[in-house]
């Protein structure tokens, strides 16, 4: 949580505002999140009953149920974009950490988010028209969308649980981001209760909408929420005992509203449920599920506050810090960059000096700034005279054991730019220029004779043996790879260091210049 | 670094991003946009001309296009987030303070616009009559919407290429009204309403129609289509023509795949065969002969899918090294960060790495600056793989290429770090690609 940017410093809205859209969001999406998933699961247990029991012939509850499940899907999506941009916006730090610590579930998100919703859309479209039990292949279906689809409330407990303790990351991170015991219990009793609050209003929305003029499938939305409310209250009390945190005096008062209104509901609807006349009325029924969310939701939101600004506060502190640290690399930073974004590298020669001459040299001597950390130094370009096939060859595909790169994320276009460059400048394409010192008959002797015992083991006879092409950085073919005969005479007399070429100072200087025109030669007739 | 790192093994972090983005503009584009387009024109038709066909056809399009932008459109819409705060929390947190208005506006249209879906859908048996002229108003309403989180969204995508003066004045204005927002906006429409031709025309042919309806409409469908064919033509030109040449010159090079770098003419030859193909389809369906259309239909569909996933993937390959240009690196290093990194160590600074780990070895040290240095775009043996690019490379050879990486591959970002952070990521890379051969067998370990 230290070093923090400067561009995350900034809060885009006052607390108050942030805070207060933050609720309201986040309360419509969790009241339409929670009746989107109620529905399915009520949907489920209807078809998997159906199955069982065979009640055909009777109208399909699920098919009148998942009616419901687009239009909620796609508002449970769109509403949750909300919550998630002001969160990240006002809580960067305590949500993007829990998040990177959740990561390898959170990306699991996008698959489970369209897997659920895709498979039970399909359900809904099949079971708007069908009035029969459902098949074995409707049941996998819909057991593989329901499954994706209560993997994802999971995943978002997780991140807040986490985001919510801050003092449980360093032992999270240090454990490869796996939950220790506290965290585990406190994150299931908190998705378990996500996962009863869904059942109670999933099935009182459908009280509300889909069983108005049906007593029976009335009675059954009632049981479903007397079952539920039950379930919440004893995963409630296990949630309670599983918070790490102590709880503030509103938290707990606000806890204590929503179990009164539990109760209230609890009897309402027991009541109803008992009585065959139809349960409480519907304004009744929504009034009590709102007191119940409303003062609960609050309480969730005033541990998560407490959590988050302290968290903020730090972080701020260290941003603050680290932003004057960063600041002298600043200037020195954008000069850099607008230079590059002005200087497109569109000629041969500007790519020569941004991809090559860090080794090869501005000059293409060998002596680029880069050349002395090398153990086999780059070589220089202006004085190899090759052909552009071998060129192309080398540089598209690097050479072994060394730093010389494989460039062949450049276009074909580029990489002959470079060559024309090079070309131009210091004739790299082309045969050796003429020997500068006379050469006696007799050294040219010696230097066959050389050649033929020595240099031709690795060499041949210009074309590189087996020997001498099995070598990393293997043999150049001298027929087409040849030198100025200065630098000849230069490789000849110290080597190439870090290469099989070792130095052949001790011949004397006739018969090395003697080998000069040899491999020369060589060169000279493969034009 | 402010946040524990999360890498993708294998598919790495920029295709796993790259393959829900673009699942999620062939949808929002061509179904959300454009698709609904041809539905309120076609109920259009049917009301003015007191045409059931017309209207039948909308009313029978209507069901996948609401089931797959609700389904599959809104949560890849929302993947795209969700795959950015883990893959690039600190990039995607800082844009989301620069942008935070156009951002939640295109929320609010959002949600704007999927209200005004659902209702349109559900009213459809209901609003009919006098009520009619009503639902054809409603279903402009929602194309207005969703054209308009289009717009939005463009500013900010434009802003990851050419941030133009924001660098140095920092002024929203100019990183939200950036020199290609506007010819990404058009562009934008140009596809949506291409693809939404296609997939009417594509629903239109392969379906039970009457023949004179067919022709009638596969005509009106296939003249826009072809229209939006050249405006989308000019506003990719244009597109390029506002993107700085220091960026465009790597066209075919920042893809990471090498051979299309040394084969770049494929490219061309490709856009060639693919625009081609679809001009061919759109002239046999401006002309009526939908025997023919229906034959290629599905392969024009195709090519247009792989036009606009080409486009979307060059977009977000020439904005590297950059993906705040100006001021952060692809790989979330802040520029001005990176220099102080070579100075004072990437591991120092490195707040969950030394938390998580206890006097860590030289192979974990390597490893977290390879997560921090390269993982958003290389893997280890999978897309883009480092040990294929690294191969044959000496460990000094590729001490030396870190310290030049964005010399060399002017695409890169320069390595964050000091020099012996530098020698122990290049020990690193050389062991991950050279792995030590196991004495018994003599094959080499870590390849299998």
């Amino acid at each position: 949580m230290n070093k923090l940017t400067d561009l995350l410093l900034s809060q885009p809205l006052p607390d108050a505002a942030g805070q207060a859209l933050l609720f309201a969001t986040f309360f419509i999406h969790f009241i339409l999140a929670l009746t989107m998933i109620g529905t399915a699961v009520i949907a489920y247990h209807s078809l998997l009953a159906r199955r069982l029991r065979g009640t055909a012939g009777t109208p399909s509850m699920a098919g009148r149920l998942l009616r419901d499940f687009l239009p909620l899907e796609a508002l449970v999506v769109v509403w949750g974009v909300a919550p998630l941009l002001l969160i990240q916006a006002n809580h960067t730090v305590s949500f993007f950490t829990a998040a990177m610590i959740a990561s390898r579930y959170w990306v699991l998100l996008i698959v489970l988010l369209v897997m659920a919703l895709f498979t039970l859309d399909l359900l809904a479209h099949i079971f708007a028209h069908r009035e029969g039990a459902p098949a074995v292949g409707h049941i996998v279906l819909a057991t593989a969308g329901l499954t994706a689809l209560l993997a994802i409330p999971g995943i978002f407990c997780a991140v807040l649980t986490i985001s919510e303790n801050p003092q449980f990351w360093p032992t999270l991170v240090r454990a490869h981001n796996h939950l220790d015991k506290t965290l585990g219990w406190y994150w299931l009793a908190r998705y378990l209760h996500v996962l009863g609050a869904s059942l109670v209003v999933g099935a009182a929305f459908h009280y509300l909408r889909s069983a108005q003029d049906d007593g029976e499938r009335r009675r059954h939305m009632l049981r479903w929420i007397v079952g539920g409310l039950a379930y919440q209250f004893v995963v409630g009390l296990m949630l309670l005992k599983s918070i790490p945190a102590p709880l503030g005096g509103i938290t707990i008062a606000m806890i204590a509203l929503g179990a009164a209104a539990v109760l209230g509901t609890f009897i309402a609807t027991l009541m109803g449920v008992s009585r065959p006349a139809g349960g409480p009325k519907e304004w009744v029924l929504a009034g009590l599920v709102f007191a119940i969310l409303l003062p609960m939701l609050l309480a969730r939101q005033s541990i998560q506050d407490r959590a988050y600004f302290a968290v903020r506060a730090i972080a701020k502190r260290n941003a603050d810090e680290y932003r004057s640290l960063l600041r002298p690399f600043q200037g020195p930073a954008l000069a850099a960059y607008e230079q590059k974004l002005q200087t497109p590298l569109q000629s041969g020669e500007a790519l020569y000096n941004s991809s090559c001459a860090f080794c090869h040299g501005t000059a293409a001597d060998g002596h680029g700034p880069s050349a002395t950390e090398l153990a086999v130094p780059p070589e220089s370009l202006r004085d190899v005279r090759t052909t552009r096939l071998v060129y192309t060859r080398l540089v598209r595909s690097g050479v072994p054991n060394t730093g010389m790169s494989a460039f062949s994320f450049y276009s074909p276009q580029q990489l002959d730019a470079i060559a024309d460059y090079l070309y131009r400048k210091y004739q790299m394409l082309g045969t050796p220029p003429a020997i500068p010192v006379s050469i006696t008959a007799e050294s040219e002797r010696e230097a066959a004779a050389v050649w033929a015992n020595t240099c031709a083991t690795c060499h041949g006879n210009g074309h590189p043996t087996r020997l001498g092409a099995a070598f990393q950085p293997q043999t150049p073919d001298l027929t087409v790879y040849g030198m100025t005969p200065k630098r000849s005479f230069d490789v000849i007399t110290n080597g190439y260091p870090g290469t099989m070429m070792r130095s052949f100072g001790k011949l004397p200087e006739g018969t090395r210049w003697g080998l000069v025109k040899l491999v020369s030669s060589f060169r000279s007739s493969h034009p | 670094m402010s946040f524990p790192i999360f890498d993708m093994p294998w598919m790495g972090n920029a295709l796993l991003m790259a393959l829900d983005a673009v699942v999620h503009v062939f949808i929002s584009h061509g179904i959300a946009i454009g698709a609904v387009v041809f539905i309120v024109i076609s109920e259009y038709i049917g009301l003015r001309h007191a045409a059931p066909e017309w209207e039948d056809f909308a009313r029978r399009l209507s069901k996948p296009t609401v089931i797959v932008v609700a389904a599959i459109g809104a949560p890849t819409g929302a993947g795209i987030w969700l795959i950015a705060s883990v893959i690039a929390p600190r990039a995607i947190a800082s844009m989301l303070r620069l942008f935070f208005w156009p951002w939640f506006i295109e929320w609010m249209v959002f949600v704007t616009e999927v209200s005004l879906l659902l209702v349109y859908y559900f009213t459809w048996d209901r609003w009919t009559g006098p009520l009619k002229r009503r639902h054809v108003w409603l279903g402009s309403a929602y194309v207005a919407a969703s054209a308009m989180t289009a717009v939005l969204i463009s500013g900010i995508l434009g802003f990851m290429l050419t941030s133009d003066g924001w660098p140095w004045q920092r002024r929203f204005v100019q990183a939200y009204f950036n020199p290609t927002f506007l010819p990404q906006v058009v562009l934008r429409f140009a596809e949506s309403l291409l693809l939404g031709s296609l997939y009417a025309s594509c629903f239109l042919l392969l379906t039970k129609q009457d023949t004179a309806f067919r022709r009638r409409a596969l005509r009106i469908f296939s003249w826009v289509g072809a229209g939006s064919t050249v405006v989308a033509a000019l506003a990719a030109v244009w597109y390029f023509k506002a993107s700085p040449a220091a960026f465009t010159v790597f066209l075919t090079s920042t893809w990471g795949f090498p051979w299309l770098a040394q084969n770049p003419a494929w490219l061309w030859r490709l856009n060639v065969v693919a625009v081609g193909a679809l001009v061919a389809f759109l002239l046999i369906a401006v002309s009526g002969r939908w025997r023919a259309a229906r034959a290629g239909v599905v392969v024009a569909v195709v090519f247009a899918l792989a036009l606009v996933a080409e486009f979307e993937f060059i977009r977000e390959s020439i904005r590297k090294p950059y993906i705040m240009p100006g001021y952060m690196y692809s790989n979330q290093m802040l520029l001005s960060e990176q220099q102080y990194f070579r100075q004072s160590g990437l591991l120092a600074n490195s707040y969950w790495y030394n938390i998580a780990t206890d006097k860590p070895s030289l192979q974990q040290q390597g490893a977290y600056l390879f997560l921090q240095n390269c993982s958003r775009c290389h893997t280890i043996g999978g897309f883009n793989d480092i040990r294929q690019r690294l191969q044959g490379r000496s460990p000094d050879g590729i001490r030396v290429i870190l310290e030049h990486t964005d010399k060399m591959v002017p695409f890169m970002p320069p390595f964050s770090g000091n020099d012996d952070e530098r020698t122990i990521l290049a020990e690193y890379l050389y062991t991950i690609t050279n792995p030590p051969r196991s004495p018994t067998t003599g094959r080499s370990g870590g390849a299998q």
